[in-house]
C-alpha cells in the first residue's frame, strides 16, 4: 500500500543523533564513541545488504567480503604497502567500482538459477575472498597474507585529519566524534539514496521479483539486470563501509572477514525486519552494541565460578544463530517490519 | 501480414514428447481460440511462445520479427504479453503497484533518475500512476486500488492480471484459461472485456476448454490433442470437425 | 606415474568422504529442495564425539576395535539426534514459510551447532587419538595406508549399499517417491513425514561416518571444520546433479580426485606460486563453473520450474 514515501521527522532524529556521540562520551565514556562509530560502520553495511536481500530477496551469505574488498583497496591506495597515498575522495570511488564489480562478477553466474545456489556460491565466495587475502604473497606481495596491512593513513580530507582532535569555533572537537560525523554523514547518504530506490520503478520491480520472478519477467522486466544492479549496489555500499573501516582502525588482516562477520549482518537486517530501513537501522545498532553487552559477562563468571565457562564470544555467536532461527520461526517480519513484508511473511 | 506466426514447434521434457510439430497464426486484432483437452499441451505451447521455455525446433515470427526465444521480458517487450492459468499476481503488492509493474518497459527512469527525483522522473512516475489507474477502472477494478492484490476474489485477481498485462502495451494479448472457475455472470463479463480489449486494436489468443464460449467470442480456433495441432478453421468448422467431437467434445464438456 | 597414482589414491579417499557427505545434501534437497547448510556441521559433531569417546574408552583400556566400534557407534547415535531435531525444530515448522526463511534458519542452526561444539570442544585444534594403523603397504612405489584402504573399502560398500537399498526396497520406492511429488505420494499412503525424518537420519548417520573418517585421517578435529567440508560436499553434489543419488557418489569422488591432482600439480607447474593453499579454491571454481555451464550436474535431470 505504497503511495508515496511516509515523512520522515526529521528535524528532531537529526538533533538526537548529532547530540548522540556527546551524551555518550559524557554518560559512558570515550570508549563507547569508539564503538558507536564502529557500529555506523555496521549500519552503513546492513543498508547495503539489505537492498540485495531485503528489496530484491536474495540471500547473500559472503556479503562481508566486498567490506572486505572494501578496506584492501583502500589500505593498499594509502599505506606503505605499496608506498602510495591516495586522498579518500579518490580511493573511496575506487572501492566503490572494485566492489560492484565483484559483486556483479560473483551474481552473474548465478542469476540464472534458483536463490538457494546463490546463497551457498555467495557463501563459498566470502571464504575463498578470505583464501586470497591469506595467500596473496607471491609472486608479488600484495596483501601480505595473515599479518595483514598495517600503517595505513588515517581518514583525512585535505589537511583535515579524522583521527586528530580539532576546535571548531572554540568549540574542542574529539577525533572520535568528528569521525562520528563522517561517518553519521554517509549513512544518511546511504539512507537517502536506499530509500529513493525503494520508492522507484527500480524498487517496485525488486519487490515483483521478489514476489515472483517468472510472472515479473513475462511483465518485461528484465530480471537478470535488475538482480544484477542490487548486487552491484548491495556491494558497493559494502566497498565504502569497508574503506572507512580501514581508514579508521588503520590496519586490516583477513580475520576481520570471515562467515561469522556476514552471517552478523544477515542477522542486523532479519532482527530489524528485511526490506525495512528502519528496521535495518535498528537492528544493526542492537546486534553492534551486542558484544559490548556480554563482554562483562566473563569478568562475572570469573568472579562466580572462578574460571570462564561461557567465552562472551561465542556466546555471541550463539545469540545470533539463535536469533536467525527464533525469528524465522515466530516473526520473520522482524522487529521493525515493512508493512508489506509482514503481510508476505503471515499469507503464505 | 500475420501478427504471430508460430511454425513447426516442438518441445520435449526427458522422452516425453509435449509439442509435436505445432503451428498457429494470429492476424492482428483478432480473437483466436486455443482448445484441447487436459494434457494437450496449451499451456506448454503458451511457455514456449512466452519464452518461458525454449522450443527444440520450429521458429515464432511476431510482427515479421523472430521473437526472442527463451527471453520472457523481452518477449514481453516486443508486445507479446501473457496472464496464466494458476493466477500469479504479486500478491502483496497493492493492485495499483501491481498495474505499475507492468508499466516498467515503457519506462525509463534509472538508477540516476531514482536518487535525483528530478522533474521528468516525477511526470513519469505520475504518469504511471494516471495510467494504472486508467487501466484499473478499465477492468472495473477503480475500488479496489489500494487492496493488496493477494487479498482480492478470484475473478478480480484474473482482471487485475489483464490490467498488469496491458499496462505493457502488448499487441497481442494471450490468455490462458480466463475464465477457469467462473460462473455465468462472470464469464459474461470476461467476454465483454475480451472484446473490448480487441476492440482497442489488442489482438488475443484464448486458451480455453469451454468450446461454447470460446466459439461466439474468436474468429479461429486451433484445436491440440497430445502435443499436436489437430484441426484448425472457424468456430463453425470446428465445431462440425468429426475428428473434434471424437478426441475432445465427445468427453463431457463442462461449462 | 608414481606420484600420479599417489595422487589418485589420495584423492579417492578424499573423495570417498566427500561422497559420504554430498549424499547427506542430496537426500534432504531431493525431497525438500532445502539445502540444509548445517549438514557439514553435523561432519563435525560426528568427529568430535567420536574423538572424545575412542579416547575415553581406550583410557578405560578398551582395544583398538572396541573403542572405534564404540566412537562409530556414539557418534552416529549423537548426529542421529541432532540431524532430526533440526529436521523438527528448525525445518518442519517452515515447510510452508516463503524460501528464504528455511534458508535463514538452516544458517542459523548451522551457527548455533558450532558454537555449541565450540562451548562442548573449546575452540582449539583437538587432535585424534592414534589409532595406530600406520603399517603402510607399497604397491609399485605407491604409499597405501590401512586407514585409506579402510575408509576407501568401507564408504564404498556403504555407499553400494544404500543406493541398492533405495533403488529396491520399499522404503527406497517411497523416497523416491516423495522426491518427485509429496502430495501424490501423500495421497498414494506415503507417509512423507517420515520418509523425511528418514532421510535426516540416514543423511545424519552417514555424516557421523564421514566425521570419523576425516577425524582419524587428518588426525585433528575443530569445531568449524564442518563448513569447508560442507561446501566441498554440497559441490559434489550439484557436480552430479543435485537430487540424484548415485551422482553424489560419482560427484565426490570426481572432486576428491580433482582436488588432489590440481593441488598436486598446480603447484608443480607454476613454481609452487598457486600450491595446495589454493586447493579450497578448486571445489568453488568447479562449482561455478557447473552451474554455468551444466547446472543439472553429470547425471541429474533438468526439472523445468512449474508454471
Amino acid at each position: 500500500m505504497i503511495a508515496c514515501p511516509p515523512r520522515f521527522k526529521f528535524p528532531w532524529m537529526l538533533l538526537g543523533t548529532l547530540i548522540l556521540p556527546w551524551v555518550i562520551e559524557g554518560l559512558l565514556g570515550r570508549g563507547w564513541v569508539r564503538i558507536l562509530d564502529f557500529a555506523l560502520l555496521s549500519v552503513l553495511l546492513a543498508i547495503g545488504l539489505n537492498i540485495v536481500v531485503g528489496y530484491a530477496g536474495l540471500l547473500d551469505l559472503g556479503f562481508i567480503a566486498f567490506f572486505g574488498v572494501g578496506a584492501y583497496a583502500y589500505a593498499l591506495l594509502a599505506s606503505p604497502q605499496f608506498g602510495v597515498h591516495w586522498p579518500l575522495w579518490a580511493i573511496l570511488p575506487t572501492g566503490i567500482l572494485v566492489a560492484a564489480s565483484f559483486g556483479v562478477a560473483l551474481g552473474w553466474p548465478t542469476l540464472g538459477l534458483r536463490g538457494d545456489y546463490l546463497a551457498i556460491v555467495t557463501m563459498g565466495f566470502g571464504e575463498i575472498i578470505r583464501v586470497f587475502l591469506n595467500n596473496l604473497t607471491a609472486p608479488i606481495n600484495i596483501t601480505n597474507g595473515p599479518q595483514g596491512i598495517t600503517m595505513i593513513d588515517a581518514l583525512h580530507l585535505g589537511t583535515w585529519s579524522f583521527a586528530r582532535p580539532h576546535r571548531l569555533w572554540g568549540i574542542p572537537l574529539p577525533a572520535l566524534v568528528g569521525t562520528y560525523y563522517l561517518f553519521l554523514l554517509f549513512v544518511l547518504l546511504a539512507l537517502f539514496l536506499s530509500r529513493r530506490l525503494e520508492y522507484s520503478r527500480i524498487g517496485r520491480a525488486w519487490m515483483a521479483i521478489r514476489e515472483d520472478e517468472i510472472a515479473a519477467a513475462s511483465m518485461g522486466l528484465d530480471t537478470r539486470r535488475l538482480k544484477l544492479l542490487a548486487y552491484a549496489l548491495g556491494a558497493a555500499f559494502g566497498g565504502v563501509s569497508g574503506g572507512l573501516f580501514a581508514g579508521f582502525q588503520g590496519f586490516v588482516s583477513p580475520e576481520s572477514f570471515t562467515l561469522q562477520e556476514s552471517v552478523m549482518i544477515l542477522c542486523m537486517v532479519v532482527l530489524g525486519g528485511m526490506g525495512n530501513l528502519r528496521g535495518v537501522v535498528a537492528g544493526a545498532l542492537l546486534l553492534a552494541f551486542l558484544p559490548e553487552v556480554l563482554r562483562p559477562l566473563g569478568g562475572w563468571q570469573q568472579h562466580w565460578f572462578h574460571r570462564v565457562l561461557i567465552d562472551p564470544s561465542t556466546l555471541r555467536l550463539l545469540l545470533f544463530g539463535v536469533t536467525l532461527v527464533v525469528l524465522m520461526r515466530w516473526r520473520p517480519e522482524g522487529l521493525l517490519p515493512s508493512r508489506a513484508r509482514a503481510r508476505e511473511w503471515h499469507t503464505s | 501480414m500475420n501478427l504471430l506466426e508460430a511454425k513447426g514447434i516442438s518441445k520435449c521434457f526427458g522422452g516425453v514428447q509435449a509439442l509435436h510439430n505445432v503451428s498457429l497464426t494470429v492476424e492482428p486484432a483478432s480473437i483466436v481460440g486455443l482448445i484441447g483437452p487436459n494434457g494437450a499441451g496449451k499451456t506448454t505451447f503458451f511457455n514456449v511462445l512466452t519464452g518461458v521455455y525454449r522450443p527444440d525446433e520450429g521458429t515464432l515470427t511476431f510482427a515479421g520479427q523472430p521473437l526472442p526465444a527463451g527471453q520472457p521480458h523481452r518477449i514481453a517487450r516486443a508486445g507479446l504479453v501473457r496472464t496464466f492459468q494458476n493466477i500469479r499476481v504479486f500478491p502483496q503488492m497493492s493492485a495499483l503497484e501491481n498495474v505499475m509493474v507492468g508499466f516498467h518497459g515503457r519506462t525509463r527512469c534509472g538508477l540516476l533518475g531514482a536518487w535525483l527525483n528530478s522533474s521528468a522522473v516525477r511526470r513519469e512516475e505520475r504518469e504511471i500512476r494516471e495510467g494504472a489507474q486508467e487501466l484499473l477502472k478499465w477492468v472495473g477494478l477503480q475500488e479496489m486500488a489500494q487492496r493488496v492484490a493477494g487479498t482480492l476474489s478470484y475473478g478480480a485477481q484474473r482482471r487485475l492480471e489483464i490490467a498488469r498485462a496491458l499496462a505493457t502495451g502488448p499487441r497481442l494479448l494471450a490468455l490462458d484459461e480466463p475464465v477457469a472457475g467462473m460462473n455465468g455472470t462472470e464469464r459474461g463479463h470476461m467476454a465483454e472485456l475480451i472484446l473490448r480489449i480487441r476492440a482497442a486494436g489488442i489482438a488475443l489468443l484464448v486458451i480455453e476448454h469451454d468450446v461454447r464460449w470460446i466459439a461466439q467470442l474468436c474468429e479461429r480456433i486451433t484445436v491440440l490433442n497430445y502435443g499436436q495441432g489437430l484441426a484448425e478453421g472457424t468456430p463453425a468448422e470446428i465445431q462440425a470437425n468429426p475428428q473434434v467431437i471424437e478426441a475432445y467434445l465427445g468427453h463431457p464438456s463442462h461449462g | 606415474m608414481v606420484t600420479f597414482l599417489q595422487q589418485v589414491l589420495n584423492g579417492l579417499t578424499l573423495g570417498c568422504i566427500y561422497a559420504l557427505v554430498a549424499l547427506g545434501y542430496t537426500l534432504v534437497y531431493g525431497i525438500l529442495e532445502l539445502i540444509n547448510f548445517a549438514h557439514g556441521d553435523l561432519v563435525m559433531i560426528g568427529a568430535l564425539v567420536s574423538l572424545s569417546l575412542v579416547r575415553a574408552l581406550q583410557d578405560w583400556g578398551a582395544p583398538l576395535p572396541v573403542a572405534l566400534a564404540g566412537g562409530l557407534v556414539g557418534a552416529m547415535g549423537v548426529c542421529v539426534l541432532v540431524g532430526v531435531a533440526l529436521e523438527r525444530l528448525a525445518y518442519r515448522p517452515l515447510r510452508h514459510a516463503p524460501k528464504l526463511a528455511p534458508l535463514i534458519t538452516a544458517i542459523g542452526m548451522s551457527m548455533v551447532l558450532e558454537q555449541g561444539s565450540a562451548l562442548i570442544w573449546g575452540r582449539g585444534y583437538r587432535s585424534f587419538p592414534d589409532l595406530g594403523l600406520t603399517h603402510s603397504l607399497t604397491l609399485g612405489g605407491v604409499v597405501i595406508s590401512p586407514l585409506q584402504g579402510v575408509i576407501v573399502l568401507g564408504s564404498l560398500s556403504l555407499l553400494g549399499g544404500l543406493l541398492w537399498l533405495i533403488q529396491r526396497s520399499a522404503l527406497g520406492r517411497a523416497m523416491r517417491a516423495t522426491a518427485q511429488n509429496p502430495v501424490a505420494a501423500q495421497l498414494l499412503g506415503v507417509d512423507t513425514e517420515r520418509v523425511i525424518t528418514l532421510a535426516f537420519v540416514i543423511g545424519a548417520a552417514l555424516a557421523a561416518i564421514a566425521g570419523l573418517m576425516v577425524g582419524a585421517y587428518y588426525q585433528v578435529a575443530h569445531y568449524t571444520m564442518g563448513f569447508m567440508l560442507g561446501l566441498k560436499a554440497f559441490t559434489a553434489a550439484v557436480l552430479g546433479g543435485i537430487g540424484n543419488l548415485s551422482g553424489a557418489v560419482l560427484g565426490g569422488i570426481l572432486l576428491g580426485l580433482l582436488e588432489a591432482l590440481g593441488a598436486g600439480y598446480l603447484g608443480d607447474w607454476t613454481g609452487n606460486l598457486f600450491g595446495s593453499n589454493y586447493k579450497d579454491v578448486f571445489s568453488f571454481a568447479t562449482l561455478i563453473l557447473v552451474l554455468l555451464f551444466h547446472p543439472s550436474g553429470l547425471l541429474g535431470r533438468h526439472a523445468p520450474e512449474k508454471v
